[in-house]
Protein backbone atom coordinates (compact mmCIF):
# COMPACT_ATOMS: atom_id res chain seq x y z
CA UNK A 1 0.00 0.00 0.00
CA UNK A 2 1.24 3.53 -0.55
CA UNK A 3 1.97 6.08 2.09
CA UNK A 4 -0.61 7.94 0.56
CA UNK A 5 -3.36 5.59 0.39
CA UNK A 6 -2.43 4.94 4.44
CA UNK A 7 -2.34 8.64 5.52
CA UNK A 8 -5.78 9.30 3.21
CA UNK A 9 -7.31 6.10 4.85
CA UNK A 10 -6.29 7.30 8.63
CA UNK A 11 -7.59 11.00 7.58
CA UNK A 12 -10.15 9.66 6.56
CA UNK A 13 -11.39 6.86 9.74
CA UNK A 14 -10.97 9.99 11.91
CA UNK A 15 -13.10 12.49 10.22
CA UNK A 16 -16.00 9.77 8.88
CA UNK A 17 -18.74 11.95 7.95
CA UNK A 18 -21.63 10.74 9.72
CA UNK A 19 -24.74 9.49 8.63
CA UNK A 20 -27.78 9.68 11.05
CA UNK A 21 -30.92 9.23 9.59
CA UNK A 22 -33.18 6.63 10.16
CA UNK A 23 -36.74 7.20 9.55
CA UNK A 24 -39.30 5.99 11.65
CA UNK A 25 -43.02 4.46 10.49
CA UNK A 26 -45.38 2.57 12.12
CA UNK A 27 -43.04 1.37 14.45
CA UNK A 28 -40.34 0.13 11.39
CA UNK A 29 -37.06 2.26 11.48
CA UNK A 30 -35.69 2.54 8.25
CA UNK A 31 -31.39 2.85 8.30
CA UNK A 32 -30.43 4.81 5.09
CA UNK A 33 -27.68 2.45 3.33
CA UNK A 34 -28.05 3.67 0.27
CA UNK A 35 -24.66 3.71 -1.61
CA UNK A 36 -21.89 1.46 -1.38
CA UNK A 37 -21.52 -0.92 1.31
CA UNK A 38 -18.30 -3.52 1.93
CA UNK A 39 -19.51 -6.96 2.24
CA UNK A 40 -16.25 -8.75 1.85
CA UNK A 41 -13.18 -8.08 3.59
CA UNK A 42 -9.53 -9.51 2.84
CA UNK A 43 -6.58 -8.62 3.74
CA UNK A 44 -5.52 -6.46 0.93
CA UNK A 45 -8.92 -5.62 -0.52
CA UNK A 46 -12.46 -5.17 -0.07
CA UNK A 47 -15.77 -6.10 -2.15
CA UNK A 48 -17.78 -2.80 -2.68
CA UNK A 49 -21.33 -3.65 -3.59
CA UNK A 50 -23.96 -0.54 -4.73
CA UNK A 51 -27.60 -0.54 -4.26
CA UNK A 52 -27.79 2.20 -6.81
CA UNK A 53 -29.42 0.80 -9.95
CA UNK A 54 -27.05 1.59 -12.71
CA UNK A 55 -28.52 1.60 -16.33
CA UNK A 56 -27.00 -0.82 -19.05
CA UNK A 57 -25.67 1.61 -21.68
CA UNK A 58 -25.54 -0.94 -24.39
CA UNK A 59 -29.31 -2.33 -24.00
CA UNK A 60 -32.59 -0.09 -25.51
CA UNK A 61 -34.22 -1.52 -23.11
CA UNK A 62 -33.87 1.09 -19.96
CA UNK A 63 -35.86 -0.79 -17.75
CA UNK A 64 -32.87 -3.22 -17.28
CA UNK A 65 -30.23 -2.00 -14.55
CA UNK A 66 -27.30 -3.49 -12.91
CA UNK A 67 -25.59 -3.05 -9.65
CA UNK A 68 -21.93 -1.82 -9.48
CA UNK A 69 -20.09 -4.39 -7.26
CA UNK A 70 -15.67 -4.28 -7.21
CA UNK A 71 -12.97 -5.86 -5.95
CA UNK A 72 -10.72 -2.36 -4.39
CA UNK A 73 -7.38 -3.79 -4.23
CA UNK A 74 -4.51 -1.83 -3.19
CA UNK A 75 -5.33 -0.75 0.23
CA UNK A 76 -4.57 -1.87 4.28
CA UNK A 77 -7.70 -3.36 5.39
CA UNK A 78 -7.23 -3.07 9.18
CA UNK A 79 -9.89 -1.77 10.60
CA UNK A 80 -12.67 -2.33 7.64
CA UNK A 81 -15.54 -4.64 8.76
CA UNK A 82 -18.14 -6.65 6.04
CA UNK A 83 -21.51 -3.82 6.48
CA UNK A 84 -19.72 -0.82 6.88
CA UNK A 85 -20.51 2.16 4.49
CA UNK A 86 -18.21 3.57 2.29
CA UNK A 87 -17.27 6.68 -0.33
CA UNK A 88 -14.50 5.64 -2.41
CA UNK A 89 -12.22 6.89 -5.38
CA UNK A 90 -10.60 4.74 -8.06
CA UNK A 91 -7.57 5.12 -9.81
CA UNK A 92 -7.13 3.58 -13.57
CA UNK A 93 -8.25 0.67 -15.01
CA UNK A 94 -11.35 -1.97 -13.60
CA UNK A 95 -10.99 -4.74 -15.05
CA UNK A 96 -14.81 -5.06 -16.59
CA UNK A 97 -15.54 -8.99 -14.68
CA UNK A 98 -18.15 -9.09 -12.26
CA UNK A 99 -17.23 -8.12 -9.72
CA UNK A 100 -14.60 -5.79 -11.15
CA UNK A 101 -11.18 -5.29 -10.24
CA UNK A 102 -9.50 -1.57 -9.53
CA UNK A 103 -6.98 0.07 -7.36
CA UNK A 104 -8.51 2.41 -4.51
CA UNK A 105 -7.31 6.07 -4.28
CA UNK A 106 -9.47 7.29 -1.74
CA UNK A 107 -11.76 5.44 1.02
CA UNK A 108 -14.26 6.97 3.63
CA UNK A 109 -16.19 5.66 6.08
CA UNK A 110 -19.86 6.82 6.58
CA UNK A 111 -21.27 6.16 10.33
CA UNK A 112 -24.24 4.50 10.38
CA UNK A 113 -26.03 5.16 14.06
CA UNK A 114 -27.99 1.51 15.24
CA UNK A 115 -31.61 2.75 16.34
CA UNK A 116 -32.13 3.90 19.90
CA UNK A 117 -32.88 0.60 21.94
CA UNK A 118 -31.28 -2.21 19.37
CA UNK A 119 -28.20 -4.57 20.71
CA UNK A 120 -27.01 -5.00 16.86
CA UNK A 121 -25.22 -2.56 14.38
CA UNK A 122 -26.00 -2.51 10.95
CA UNK A 123 -22.59 -3.60 9.94
CA UNK A 124 -23.50 -6.56 12.33
CA UNK A 125 -26.67 -6.97 11.05
CA UNK A 126 -25.60 -6.98 6.81
CA UNK A 127 -22.50 -9.70 8.19
CA UNK A 128 -25.01 -11.98 9.53
CA UNK A 129 -27.76 -11.68 6.31
CA UNK A 130 -24.97 -12.65 4.46
CA UNK A 131 -23.20 -15.41 6.24
CA UNK A 132 -27.14 -16.66 6.33
CA UNK A 133 -27.09 -16.76 2.62
CA UNK A 134 -24.08 -18.48 1.13
CA UNK A 135 -25.26 -19.38 -1.77
CA UNK A 136 -25.62 -14.98 -2.82
CA UNK A 137 -22.60 -15.13 -4.76
CA UNK A 138 -22.66 -10.77 -4.98
CA UNK A 139 -24.85 -10.15 -1.66
CA UNK A 140 -26.06 -6.36 -2.11
CA UNK A 141 -28.38 -4.93 1.11
CA UNK A 142 -31.22 -3.21 -0.56
CA UNK A 143 -32.77 -1.93 2.93
CA UNK A 144 -32.86 -1.97 6.11
CA UNK A 145 -35.57 -1.89 8.92
CA UNK A 146 -35.35 -2.39 12.29
CA UNK A 147 -38.23 -3.81 14.42
CA UNK A 148 -38.10 -2.47 17.52
CA UNK A 149 -41.28 -4.21 19.33
CA UNK A 150 -40.74 -7.44 17.14
CA UNK A 151 -36.80 -7.29 18.55
CA UNK A 152 -35.95 -8.03 15.05
CA UNK A 153 -34.32 -6.64 12.00
CA UNK A 154 -35.61 -7.25 8.74
CA UNK A 155 -33.31 -7.05 5.54
CA UNK A 156 -34.14 -6.91 1.64
CA UNK A 157 -31.44 -7.74 -0.35
CA UNK A 158 -30.52 -9.22 -4.65
CA UNK A 159 -27.66 -11.46 -5.49
CA UNK A 160 -26.19 -8.80 -8.40
CA UNK A 161 -24.64 -11.52 -10.33
CA UNK A 162 -28.48 -13.55 -10.29
CA UNK A 163 -29.65 -12.99 -13.81
CA UNK A 164 -33.44 -12.03 -11.94
CA UNK A 165 -33.12 -9.10 -9.43
CA UNK A 166 -35.67 -10.37 -7.65
CA UNK A 167 -35.71 -8.47 -3.93
CA UNK A 168 -35.23 -11.54 -0.60
CA UNK A 169 -36.80 -10.72 2.66
CA UNK A 170 -34.12 -12.23 5.37
CA UNK A 171 -35.06 -11.44 9.18
CA UNK A 172 -32.59 -11.41 12.11
CA UNK A 173 -32.97 -11.50 15.64
CA UNK A 174 -31.82 -8.65 17.51
CA UNK A 175 -29.30 -10.21 19.98
CA UNK B 1 -20.62 5.57 -33.14
CA UNK B 2 -17.96 3.78 -31.12
CA UNK B 3 -13.63 4.66 -32.64
CA UNK B 4 -10.69 2.57 -32.01
CA UNK B 5 -8.30 5.13 -30.62
CA UNK B 6 -5.31 2.92 -30.75
CA UNK B 7 -4.60 0.06 -32.40
CA UNK B 8 -1.86 -1.29 -30.04
CA UNK B 9 -2.23 0.22 -26.21
CA UNK B 10 -0.05 -0.43 -23.20
CA UNK B 11 -0.93 -0.09 -19.80
CA UNK B 12 0.46 -0.65 -16.08
CA UNK B 13 -2.36 -2.04 -14.43
CA UNK B 14 -1.06 -2.52 -10.44
CA UNK B 15 2.57 -3.05 -11.36
CA UNK B 16 1.34 -5.91 -14.46
CA UNK B 17 1.75 -4.17 -17.81
CA UNK B 18 -0.62 -5.01 -19.91
CA UNK B 19 0.35 -5.04 -23.96
CA UNK B 20 -1.19 -5.32 -27.39
CA UNK B 21 -4.66 -4.38 -26.06
CA UNK B 22 -6.71 -2.25 -28.69
CA UNK B 23 -8.06 0.94 -26.88
CA UNK B 24 -11.67 2.37 -28.31
CA UNK B 25 -13.99 4.32 -26.82
CA UNK B 26 -17.36 2.13 -26.59
CA UNK B 27 -18.79 1.55 -23.00
CA UNK B 28 -18.19 -1.43 -21.14
CA UNK B 29 -19.15 -1.72 -17.60
CA UNK B 30 -19.12 -4.69 -15.01
CA UNK B 31 -19.30 -8.33 -16.16
CA UNK B 32 -18.64 -7.04 -19.95
CA UNK B 33 -15.06 -9.25 -19.74
CA UNK B 34 -14.81 -11.98 -21.75
CA UNK B 35 -17.45 -10.05 -24.63
CA UNK B 36 -16.82 -10.06 -28.38
CA UNK B 37 -16.05 -6.86 -29.67
CA UNK B 38 -17.53 -6.61 -32.96
CA UNK B 39 -18.47 -4.72 -36.05
CA UNK B 40 -20.92 -5.33 -39.02
CA UNK B 41 -18.51 -5.49 -42.01
CA UNK B 42 -20.03 -3.95 -45.47
CA UNK B 43 -19.33 -7.16 -47.97
CA UNK B 44 -21.05 -5.84 -50.98
CA UNK B 45 -24.61 -6.08 -52.92
CA UNK B 46 -26.24 -4.68 -49.27
CA UNK B 47 -24.95 -7.48 -46.94
CA UNK B 48 -22.77 -7.32 -44.08
CA UNK B 49 -20.25 -9.87 -42.40
CA UNK B 50 -20.43 -9.81 -38.83
CA UNK B 51 -16.76 -9.63 -37.82
CA UNK B 52 -15.12 -9.85 -34.23
CA UNK B 53 -12.23 -8.09 -33.70
CA UNK B 54 -11.86 -9.42 -29.54
CA UNK B 55 -12.82 -9.62 -26.64
CA UNK B 56 -13.36 -7.06 -23.74
CA UNK B 57 -11.23 -6.65 -20.96
CA UNK B 58 -11.27 -3.22 -19.06
CA UNK B 59 -12.27 0.10 -18.79
CA UNK B 60 -11.14 3.29 -17.86
CA UNK B 61 -13.85 4.51 -15.23
CA UNK B 62 -14.30 7.38 -13.39
CA UNK B 63 -15.28 6.43 -10.00
CA UNK B 64 -17.11 3.57 -11.81
CA UNK B 65 -19.03 5.61 -14.02
CA UNK B 66 -18.47 5.88 -17.51
CA UNK B 67 -17.67 9.85 -18.30
CA UNK B 68 -17.69 10.67 -22.05
CA UNK B 69 -14.33 12.03 -23.66
CA UNK B 70 -12.20 10.59 -20.19
CA UNK B 71 -13.28 6.75 -20.12
CA UNK B 72 -12.05 4.00 -22.63
CA UNK B 73 -11.98 0.60 -23.10
CA UNK B 74 -9.39 -1.90 -23.70
CA UNK B 75 -10.02 -5.35 -25.78
CA UNK B 76 -8.04 -7.93 -26.47
CA UNK B 77 -6.83 -8.43 -30.10
CA UNK B 78 -8.77 -12.02 -31.56
CA UNK B 79 -5.51 -12.90 -33.57
CA UNK B 80 -3.55 -12.92 -29.94
CA UNK B 81 -5.96 -15.33 -28.35
CA UNK B 82 -5.89 -17.02 -31.86
CA UNK B 83 -1.77 -17.16 -31.04
CA UNK B 84 -2.10 -17.71 -27.54
CA UNK B 85 -4.17 -20.86 -27.52
CA UNK B 86 -2.74 -22.05 -31.02
CA UNK B 87 -6.38 -21.52 -32.95
CA UNK B 88 -7.06 -20.73 -36.76
CA UNK B 89 -9.67 -18.64 -37.80
CA UNK B 90 -11.30 -21.03 -40.69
Amino acid sequence: MSKRVFLLLFFVFNIGACSHQIVEKKGLMTMDITGSIITKVESDRILVVSNVPQEIPSLKDKTSKYYVATWLNNLNTEGLKVGQKVKYKTKGLTITSYPGYVDLDYLEVIEIKKPEGANLYIEDVINRAIESNPKVIVFIPMSINYAATENKWIITFIDGAAQDKIEKIIEITDK
Amino acid sequence: MPWVLAAIHSENVGGTVFTEYVQADYRAIHGDSGAAVAYNRYVGSATTDYVVMGVQSASHLVDEAWVDGTSYSLFTRVDNIHSALGLTNP
